[in-house]
């Protein structure tokens, strides 16, 4: 339950928080959002961590860098400050271990979060997907009548096919009206519904329901299956979103991470945190 | 008003209607972009054409033959697409460009060879147990002799889009070039597709031009092995091979595919989509991309899955297929993932009865759209200089699906749509000639033009078997005729002649042929004047037919001197015959003539005059016959671009 609860109210945070953004292209879009979190980083990462031992081992380190080349030719001092900046590289990294592992819970929702927006793609109208659900028990994939239902939005093209030894009942849909629609899946005497996104725009696709609340960490869009149903999981196959810079292939999350690093390091004096 | 101020507001005003008039001069003397369009149509037959223009189904090309010129485009002896394409690319009969054949052969070992491009592996490698790092990348060599006449043009700055031209791979151009007929596929054959089955088809273990693979159904679920291309970084040699799994719906027709990380499902008699098929060479450092289609041609009672062959991915191309070399990736994202094989159409499986005509049909339009949307690309892309795009469709539905409409065929077939298949054909090829004709102004020069016409194919001709008869070719054991291929029964201590190709006729020459008996000289000319006089002499004894209505002579009759790799005869076969399926490739069946049952039925490797091309334009054609040669100094000329001194041919437009 509370996971349930956390996901719907950081997934309702970032609805909110992409309710402008979504006037601009994913790209920029994905910019202002990594630029923001590299601010909110930097900023965390001047409140929980050392910064007065930061700052003094950095300027130990430099020192010592310094004193290599002025005593470049003196091979024992050398070796001495070599050893002293070793050290103090090992303090520098110890100094940035907790507020690393304070800013990986953050990141990991934001991560998430823009995975449901940046990771997919709505289907087109008129494109094919294929519609995965996987059960509890095997002897659900062929002795429980399993149907999809969500016409007009789309059209279930393919009987379903049942893959016992994958405990997995599959079908191919085409989408046919834009909107966020529900598709239902029946299973015996259970209906269960999922999203189905369709559209020409980006926006937030959400690919799994389950009933893992591992599994919910990183589909948080949709409420976790009742596991009464029957259904582990349903999940839609959508195609990635495609980002490009200049002609460019780029993956999401590089870029996110690129920018968001970069945005720190520009900020860090904005902020007075040392990094 | 002060004067200084007056000068100053009327000398600006005067300066820059000034500029304004100098700028529109120097526009108006700038001469207009010149454009020329070429569509080529492979296998575009000029009676056939008529035929239907006269019909009314074919509104583009009448209006193009109305308002501009059509006349029969004289091909080349041999009339093979390799052969003609690359005169027309060159200007040079094949004695000029060195291309024969489909096939030539090595006369040392009288093996056949790709006559269009061939492989140079790497020649400095470094062994570490069982691998083996090449440190010097190997390259492919395109066998055609002579410049290319888009070279010319691009010599002299005029921008060039050559789509698909057989003959041209690796591409040679410094403009933008898209390799055709000639391109393998990531296998390095012409095109291997696999087929995997529980109950395969008898004799499918010796299938040309496809793998059959025996599977088995077991849980509802099939496991198979795509086979890619040879891992060169293996002492041990072998395949890399990509597993994927089939789950069958335990009731009804339908399956979910699992290829590497791709799932899909197909209901029977679906095709899929393309899917791209990483082969690893060496693990996460070196692989192999391909891409293919699967179609689910039957779930039961027998399983049935066929696989086309795997392709040159153009997202990732493992062979020089485009130039530049990632314009076939900025076509793969414009249009999706396309065939880059050599004529894609699945004449193979057609023909060893895996696909029966409905569905090569099927999977042959599926080839034409993807060629369709391209054309709409180039277009849109097509702003001066030349652009040529390549057709195979007719071609390749002539040779396949002629017996359907031609009832003295011996293989005909009675099919209500199919028989209309080569009407619908030249029909498509006139909604792209509509298209394009609606995308170019009056100033753009527009020329249709095909590399050959079209025959009946009724009867085979058994060549080798005749010279056998004839005593031109001794056997060592007469008693071994069949299912001995590649010559492996010639005693070529007695043996004068043998045929290889479908065209070729070759001297079995001393210096030469490795097992070599006739003298050059008076005895080589002497042979030579026998076997024309007896091959122009042969006669099917069923029909009391002419077999042959024309020989060749290569060093005798062909201008150009790139003859190292030319048959000393190429055979002119009469309308409905051609050379045999077994004999180009070194057998001797019993019987010379053969009824021919194939669907291959339609075909054009005969006399050059019993099939000329088609040439249209909206420019009146100058020349009474024109030919190919002729052609292509007409497109030099359409730029002010003067022919080279080896090219044979002259201007044939006005």
């Amino acid at each position: 339950m509370a996971m349930d609860f956390l996901n719907w109210i950081v997934t309702g945070f970032f609805r909110l928080l992409f309710w402008p953004l979504g006037i601009l292209p994913p790209l920029g879009a994905l910019t202002v959002i990594s630029v923001v979190t590299g601010a909110i980083m930097v900023w965390i990462f001047g409140r929980v961590s050392s910064q007065e031992r930061i700052r003094l081992v950095k300027d130990r380190i430099r020192g010592n860098l310094f004193g290599v080349r002025l005593y470049q030719h003196e091979i024992g001092v050398v070796l001495r400050l070599q050893r002293q900046i070793f050290r103090d590289t090992f303090t520098y990294m110890t100094l940035s271990v907790v507020p690393m592992l304070v800013l990986m819970i953050p990141v990991f929702l934001i991560i998430v979060q823009l995975n449901l927006y940046f990771g997919n793609r709505p289907l087109r109208p008129g494109e094919q997907a294929m519609v995965r659900v996987e059960v509890t028990d095997p002897s659900l994939v062929n002795q429980v009548p399993v149907s999809l239902k969500g016409a007009p939005s789309f059209t279930v093209e393919t009987p379903p096919v049942h893959m016992i030894s994958e405990k997995e009942i599959a079908w191919r849909i085409r989408a046919v009206q834009a909107g966020q629609h529900s598709l239902a899946v029946q299973i015996g005497n259970h209906q269960v519904a999922k999203n189905l996104e369709i559209g020409e725009k980006w926006g937030r696709v959400s690919t799994l329901r389950t009933t893992s609340w591992l599994d919910s960490l990183l589909y948080p869009a949709e409420e976790r299956l009742d596991p009464r149903t029957g259904i582990r999981s349903i999940e839609i196959v959508y195609r990635p979103l495609p980002l490009s810079i200049m002609g460019l292939d780029v993956d999401w999350l590089v870029f996110f991470f690129a920018v968001s690093v970069v945005a720190s390091f520009a900020l860090k004096g904005v902020f007075g945190v040392q990094l | 008003m002060r004067t200084g101020f007056k000068v100053i507001s009327l000398a600006f005003p005067t300066t820059v209607l000034m500029f304004l008039a100098l700028g529109s001069l120097e526009r108006g003397e700038q001469p207009p972009k010149k454009k020329v369009v070429i569509l080529g149509i492979d296998g575009m037959d000029p009676q056939i054409l008529k035929g239907f223009a006269d019909q009314g189904v074919l509104p583009n090309f009448s209006k193009l033959m109305a308002k501009g010129d059509f006349k029969p485009l004289q091909t080349t002896m041999p009339p093979l697409s390799p052969v003609a394409w690359s005169t027309f690319i060159t200007g040079q009969d094949p004695g000029g460009h060195a291309i024969f054949d489909f096939i030539h052969r090595d006369p040392k070992t009288i093996m056949p060879q790709f006559s269009m491009a061939r492989t140079i592996p790497s020649d400095w490698t470094v062994t570490l147990g069982s691998w083996v790092i090449p440190l010097r990348g190997g390259r492919i060599e395109s066998m055609r002799r002579g410049r290319a006449f888009w070279q010319l043009l691009e010599e002299r700055d005029v921008p060039t889009m050559i789509y698909r031209i057989p003959s041209n791979f690796p591409p040679q151009s410094e403009g933008h070039a898209l390799s055709g007929m000639g391109t393998p596929d990531i296998l390095g054959t012409s095109g291997t597709f696999s087929f995997y089955s529980d109950h395969p088809p008898p004799g499918s273990e010796d299938m040309s031009g496809g793998q059959v693979n025996k599977v088995t159904v077991q849980d509802f679920k099939v496991s198979g092995q795509l086979t890619g291309p040879q891992n060169s970084f293996r002492t041990t040699g072998g395949n890399m091979t990509a597993d994927f799994q089939v789950f069958l719906d335990p009731e009804e027709a339908v399956a979910t595919l699992r290829v590497q990380d791709h799932e899909f499902i197909l209901k029977e008699g679906e095709w899929s989509d393309w899917i791209r098929v990483d082969f690893e060479a060496l693990p996460h450092v070196v692989g192999v991309s391909a891409i293919a289609k699967f179609y689910l041609q039957q779930v039961r009672p027998a399983f049935k899955l066929y696989v086309t062959p795997l392709q040159i991915n153009p997202e990732d191309p493992a062979m020089p297929i485009s130039v530049p070399g990632d314009w076939s990736a900025e076509l793969q994202k414009e249009l999706g993932y396309f065939y880059t094989q050599e004529l894609p159409e699945e004449t193979k499986a057609f023909s060893a009865g895996i696909f029966n005509g409905e569905e090569f049909w099927e999977q042959s339009q599926s080839v034409y759209q993807e060629s369709r949307r391209a054309l709409d690309y180039a277009l849109r892309n097509f702003k001066e200089g030349l652009l040529f795009f390549y057709f195979s469709s007719v071609d390749q539905g002539s040779h396949m699906l002629w017996s359907y409409s031609d009832d003295k065929h011996p293989g005909f077939r009675r099919d209500g749509k199919l028989s209309k298949a080569i009407q619908t054909l030249y029909q498509e090829m006139d909604e792209a000639l509509g298209r394009v004709m609606s995308s170019i102004d009056e100033q753009t020069t527009l020329i249709v033009m095909s590399d050959h016409g079209f025959n009946p194919f009724y009867w085979e001709v058994n060549l080798n078997s005749w010279l056998l008869e004839k005593g031109y070719v001794q056997l060592k054991d007469l008693g071994r005729r069949d299912g001995v291929t590649l010559f492996e029964n010639v005693d070529w201590s007695r043996s004068q002649a043998y045929a290889l190709g479908l065209n070729g006729l070759y001297v079995n020459l001393r210096g030469r042929e490795s097992g070599g008996i006739v003298s050059r000289g008076a005895e080589y000319d002497r042979l030579l004047d026998r076997l024309e006089a007896d091959l122009l002499a042969m006669r099917d004894p069923r029909n009391g037919n002419h077999p042959i209505t024309l020989v060749v002579r290569t060093r005798r009759d062909l201008k150009g001197t790139n003859l190292d790799s030319a048959p000393d005869l190429i055979i002119g076969y009469n309308r409905g015959y051609r050379s045999s399926w077994k004999s180009p490739l070194g057998e001797f069946p019993r019987e010379v003539f053969v009824d021919n049952r194939d669907p291959w039925s339609g075909d054009h490797s005969v006399d050059y005059r019993l099939v000329p091309g088609v040439l249209l334009s909206n420019r009146r054609i100058s020349a009474e016959k024109p030919a190919l040669y002729d052609l292509t100094v007409g497109v030099l000329s359409e730029f002010g671009v003067p022919k080279l001194s080896e090219m044979i041919g002259e201007d044939c437009l006005e």
